[in-house]
């Protein structure tokens, strides 16, 4: 399965090989979802003032991000098993280390600040962590047991602990999923992931009933179920979300012609309501092409799984795919009013670089496991 | 055993890839839901997100004279003028001067203000471009207002409102207004009883938000709330009974977009109109006064003597006529008057200097109260009181006036005191010395009473000048009224003491009682003060409250003239009001002033005979002349007087006249008093139409709230 001793020649012609590979689906997708990604985030903030503007900055992110994809793409992911521990401690020691000079931002102290640049540890942790997982279960030869489940909680466990603390918590719960999707494909045990899952869930009780989540984060993340007993604010922000996406109707009301988006009216819309602009600006007919593409994504993602040549290859794509579809999910769930409120942004749309580059880079990995699924 | 797990995992594989779908899918339903077919919840979260509330304040109400006659109406008026946050978007600059416009914005702005006033000019509505630009940088317009440069009635110029409307493009900034405005229908008639209104200062909004609370926060169900920015009373009528003609006011409810632009209104303010305000005014007497006494000033100008070495240079003067059998005010003439519909649309700065400099004698100040003259001889009503009421004289007694008065024992100071012109008056008595004006009897009386203070008091006369309301407001319901001076020993003692400048003097002396009982020196009235006096004389001593409204009114219908009883319902009625009661002790005590009085337009003797022999009323009149002597200036003309005065019928008018720098009360006042007072005895009062006309004013309560 491996391919082992191969001698420069057969490297060569391998990685040329590879290249011919290239999921041409999924780049196309990903870069028409990018490309619509960028005019979403400049309706939103062409009225907003800042010194670099951002749509600006949005497309230097992309750039890096395609960088950063092909780079990632272009090394056969066998080799990250061997950087896996060296990226894994280098990603616990970011997130450790952003609790104490990082940037508060919201109550969240995510940010590392360099000039008008802002890196958030716990965004390359997601790809750091799905490497790093997938390289451990993926490459154990035994029958998966509970010692392994035990390795590989603590492996998301730390950084998961450590996010919690900035708090973070819809980062935090991207986590699980992961942990979730990547424990299922892995081949531990039924009767393990019950039971993680029951503890799962008397811990989140737990959390929501003690004192460790602060007032406005279980507010958010109630507000949805509960909306006349939420705090006003949880409220209005979902109910000016909804209303813009609602008075797009079928057809919208044009690019640049929302009166919601234009207006301001709907918080942080170019992050974590980003959605709010295709659904007032473009209606059902845009905001679902939108969804269809960022779901053809997916669809790729799942069918690259199904195609990897090995264990670790198959596990890097569905953490991506779990990473991938809870982003999307959460995100646009948000937007709808269907799911609580998160800071979460939505892959290869959301303004962000930290979040942009690592979409890229979480694609890249796969694109990686697609194009050597034959080597 | 390879392909069982490979099985298995692609059997996993399924079951993520089938939660995929069905968390896309949910997506797709709810997005589907949103914009497709649940759009209620999104249309109420929309109008409760964009709700604005507009305050519009109620129509004023009217003000009307004593017959009905409408003397301030509202009329709506389409006001073209700038606004200035539009102005400043339009890149038009903001005119701040601290601040200044980039060239740019400057020229734009030349070239928008020049465009306009050639339209406005050729709608006759004649504006110059710098008129503009003065008002666009008039400091009293915040950066948020809409600066006014013309207005017409609606009718006239609706047309010029769809043009602009139409060509926003090429006039930015403009922007045209409807609002309703006060309106005159008399011109200057009466402006300054009337006040005038203009925009709450943040002193009066705290006061009048506290008492009738704010929008929203209303103080019961029957105030009036304030907001910044409303219309209040400044001065006058408009100020004093406010209460009654501020219009209930309302709150609008508009939708507006996410932009704020304007969508729809979705709840109409409940807007109720002021009530009514009935003067005691008569508006044909009160234009006859103002009349009279603006050609009396205008005649003794400064090309006429006033005495041998004095010219006249009368300027101004008041003229106040009251009903004694019950205190209302019948017509108060104040001059230099102005023109109150000047003020209607705020008032520019050099407007306002003109309006209350010294230059110009303060044309907005309401002389007949707020004004204070010394009355000279007129005083001698007090005197006499004074002197008969303490017992120091009996109307019989007679003395030999030779034309100066000679203190006893005088060592220092001014110690001989003469009549007007030292001429020699002969024997007077108590009678002749009212009808003749003698001084000398007066000055013998100031004498004897401060000799024997121990007896009669300190301020006999003072006392006296109390009971007739001198030095204290009379309690008119106008504003800015003067108490006037009538100064005692106390008082002077207290000012010297404060401030040695002012008086030459801190204790008084003989010469100060002296001064003072022929009505000069320490004796200052105001012109309601003195014919308030005068009336309270003639009624047989009960001094009333001037009285300034009779009514208060709630119209039914608008459109309907206000004279029509049946249409309104009374929300208050005045009744006089008695301020004292001034005890006359002894038939012989009245009577011998009476005829004094009578004696002074009665007879050849009198100071004021000839003119009222002139100009003779049908019934007999009395009353005193007055000529105050004032340093380096000529005399102030002084009269008032009463009739019908025989004794027999209940007396009707009490007129007073001050005329500063005019000369002898018999010259200047005297005449202008039996002017006025002879065709209103005849019941000849010319009616006096309104000067101006406004077809669209009768229904402007109405149909408009303020713009």
């Amino acid at each position: 399965m491996f391919a082992s001793n191969p001698t420069a020649a057969v490297r060569n012609r391998d990685m040329s090989a590879a290249w011919r590979h290239v999921d041409v689906v999924l780049c196309t997708l990903v870069g028409l979802t990018s490309i619509l990604g960028s005019m979403m985030v400049y309706s939103a903030t062409r009225n907003k003032e800042a010194s670099i503007p951002f749509i600006e900055k949005h497309v230097i992110f992309i750039v890096i991000g395609i960088a950063v994809m092909a780079a990632v793409s272009a090394v056969d992911y066998v080799k990250f098993r061997d950087w896996a521990r060296l990226l894994y401690v280098l990603g616990i020691l970011g997130l450790v280390g952003v609790l104490f000079v990082g940037k508060t931002v919201n109550g969240i102290k995510a940010w590392y600040e360099f000039g008008p640049f802002q890196v958030q540890p716990a965004e390359f942790a997601k790809v750091i962590v799905i490497v790093a997982v997938a390289s451990y279960l993926g490459t154990q030869v035994e029958t998966l047991g509970l010692k392994h489940l035990v390795v590989a909680l603590t492996m998301f466990a730390v950084p998961m602990g450590l996010i919690m603390l900035q708090p973070d918590l819809g980062t935090t719960l991207v986590f699980v999923m992961i942990a979730v999707g990547m424990f299922l494909i892995a081949g531990i045990p039924l009767r393990y992931l019950l039971a993680i899952t029951a503890v799962g869930i008397v811990g989140i009780v737990g959390i929501l009933s003690s004192d460790t989540l602060d007032e406005y984060q279980k507010d958010r993340l109630t507000a949805f179920a509960d909306p006349d007993n939420a705090s006003s604010r949880a409220v209005y922000n979902t109910e000016q979300a909804q209303t813009a996406i609602a008075l797009g109707g079928l057809s919208g009301k044009g690019y640049l012609k929302g009166e919601y988006t234009s207006g301001g009216s709907v918080p942080e819309q170019q992050t974590d309501f980003i959605f709010t602009v295709p659904g007032e600006e473009f209606g059902f007919i845009g905001s679902a092409a939108l969804l269809a593409l960022l779901g053809g994504i997916v669809w790729r993602v799942w069918r690259i799984a199904q195609l990897a040549r090995d264990q670790v290859g198959r596990l890097i794509c569905v953490g991506v795919l779990c990473l991938l579809v809870f982003h999307i999910f959460e995100n646009v769930g948000m937007a709808l009013g269907i799911m609580p409120v998160t800071g979460i942004p939505l892959p290869f749309v959301s303004y962000g670089g930290s979040s942009t580059i690592v979409a890229f880079a979480a694609v890249g990995l796969v694109m990686n496991v697609h194009m050597r699924r034959f080597s | 055993m390879a392909t069982e797990q490979n099985e298995d995992t692609q059997l996993r594989l399924a079951v993520i890839g089938v939660v995929c779908v069905a968390l896309f899918a949910s997506l797709f339903v709810r997005l589907w839901y949103l914009q497709a077919i649940d759009r209620r919840p999104v249309e109420v979260a929309t109008a409760r997100a964009h709700l604005r509330t507009v305050h519009e304040q109620g129509p004023r109400g009217r003000i009307l004279d004593r017959n009905g006659k409408v003397l301030v109406d509202n009329k709506v008026v389409i006001v073209v003028g700038i606004d200035k946050q539009a102005a400043r978007k339009a890149g038009l600059g903001d005119g701040d001067p601290k601040t200044e416009d980039d060239k740019a914005a400057v020229a734009k702005r030349k070239k928008t203000f020049q465009n306009l006033a050639v339209l406005l000019t050729d709608h006759e509505l004649r504006t110059k471009a710098t008129n503009i630009e003065r008002l666009f940088e008039d400091p009293r317009y915040r950066p948020i207002d809409f600066v006014p440069i013309v207005d017409a009635g609606a009718a006239e110029i609706e047309e010029l409102e769809l043009y602009l409307a139409e060509r926003q493009d090429e006039f930015p900034g403009v922007a045209v207004k409807r609002r309703s405005v006060r309106w005159y229908p008399y011109g200057e008639l009466a402006a300054h009883m009337l006040g005038y209104v203009g925009r709450i200062i943040p002193e009066e909004l705290e006061a009048k938000q506290a008492e009738q609370g704010s929008p929203g926060k209303s103080a019961g169900t029957e105030s009036k709330p304030y907001a910044a920015d409303d219309e209040i009373g400044k001065s006058g009528i408009e100020r004093s009974f406010e209460k009654y003609l501020r219009g209930k006011p309302g709150d609008t409810e508009i939708q507006v977009d996410a932009r704020g632009q304007y969508l729809k209104t979705t709840k109409e303010a409940q807007l109720t109109p002021g009530d009514d305000v009935w003067l005691t005014i008569d508006i044909n007497v009160q234009a006859l006064a103002e009349r009279q006494l603006r050609s009396e000033i205008l005649a003794r100008n400064p090309s006429v003597t006033c005495d041998k070495t004095t010219k006249c240079n009368a300027r101004e003067g008041s003229v106040v006529i009251t009903d004694p059998s019950n205190g209302q005010v019948l017509a108060m003439a104040s001059y230099p008057t102005f023109d109150p519909s000047l003020l209607v649309n705020g008032i520019s700065t050099e407007l306002w200097e003109r309006l209350t400099s010294d230059e110009t004698l303060k044309p907005m100040l309401n002389r007949a109260v707020a004004a204070v003259y010394e009355p000279g001889s007129t005083f001698k009503l007090v005197s006499t009181y004074a002197a008969l009421d303490r017992g120091l004289v009996r109307p019989g007694d007679v003395i030999v006036d030779n034309g100066s008065y000679k203190l006893d024992n005088c060592s220092g100071g001014k110690c001989e005191f003469s009549n007007a012109g030292k001429v020699a008056l002969g024997n007077v008595d108590l009678r002749r010395a009212l009808t003749v004006s003698s001084d000398v009897y007066y000055y013998r009386i100031g004498d004897l009473l401060w000799k024997g203070r121990s007896v009669y008091g300190e301020t006999p006369i003072q006392d006296a000048a109390e009971l007739f309301g001198f030095g204290q407001k009379s309690g008119v319901a106008l504003p800015s009224e003067s108490s006037g001076l009538i100064g005692t020993p106390a008082w002077l003692k207290g000012v010297y003491d404060k401030n040695p400048k002012l008086w030459d003097h801190g204790d008084w002396k003989v010469g100060d009682t002296l001064n003072t009982s022929i009505g000069q020196g320490l004796v200052n009235v105001t012109p309601l003060q003195l014919a308030n006096a005068y009336a309270t004389f003639a009624n047989g001593g009960t001094r009333y409250v001037p009285q300034i409204a009779v009514m208060v009114t709630r119209p039914k219908d608008l459109s309907k003239p206000p004279s029509d009883l049946a249409n309104s319902e009374g929300v208050e009625l005045f009744e006089p009001e008695v301020a004292e009661i001034v005890g006359f002790d002894g038939v012989d005590f009245y009577n011998s002033m009476y005829q004094g009085l009578q004696g002074v337009t009665g007879s050849g003797a009198g100071t004021a005979g000839e003119a009222f022999e002139a100009t003779p009323t049908v019934w007999p009149m009395a009353g005193k002349t007055g000529t105050a002597q004032v340093t380096k200036k000529a005399d102030t003309s002084v009269f008032v007087g009463w009739g019908p005065a025989n004794m027999v019928d209940t007396p009707r008018f009490a007129v007073a006249a001050i005329l500063p720098e005019a000369g002898f009360g018999a010259d200047a006042a005297a005449p202008l008093a039996f002017r006025i007072l002879q065709p209103v005895s005849q019941g000849a009062v010319p009616a006096q139409p309104p000067v101006r006309y406004d077809p669209s004013a009768a229904s402007a309560n109405a149909s408009a709230g303020p713009g």
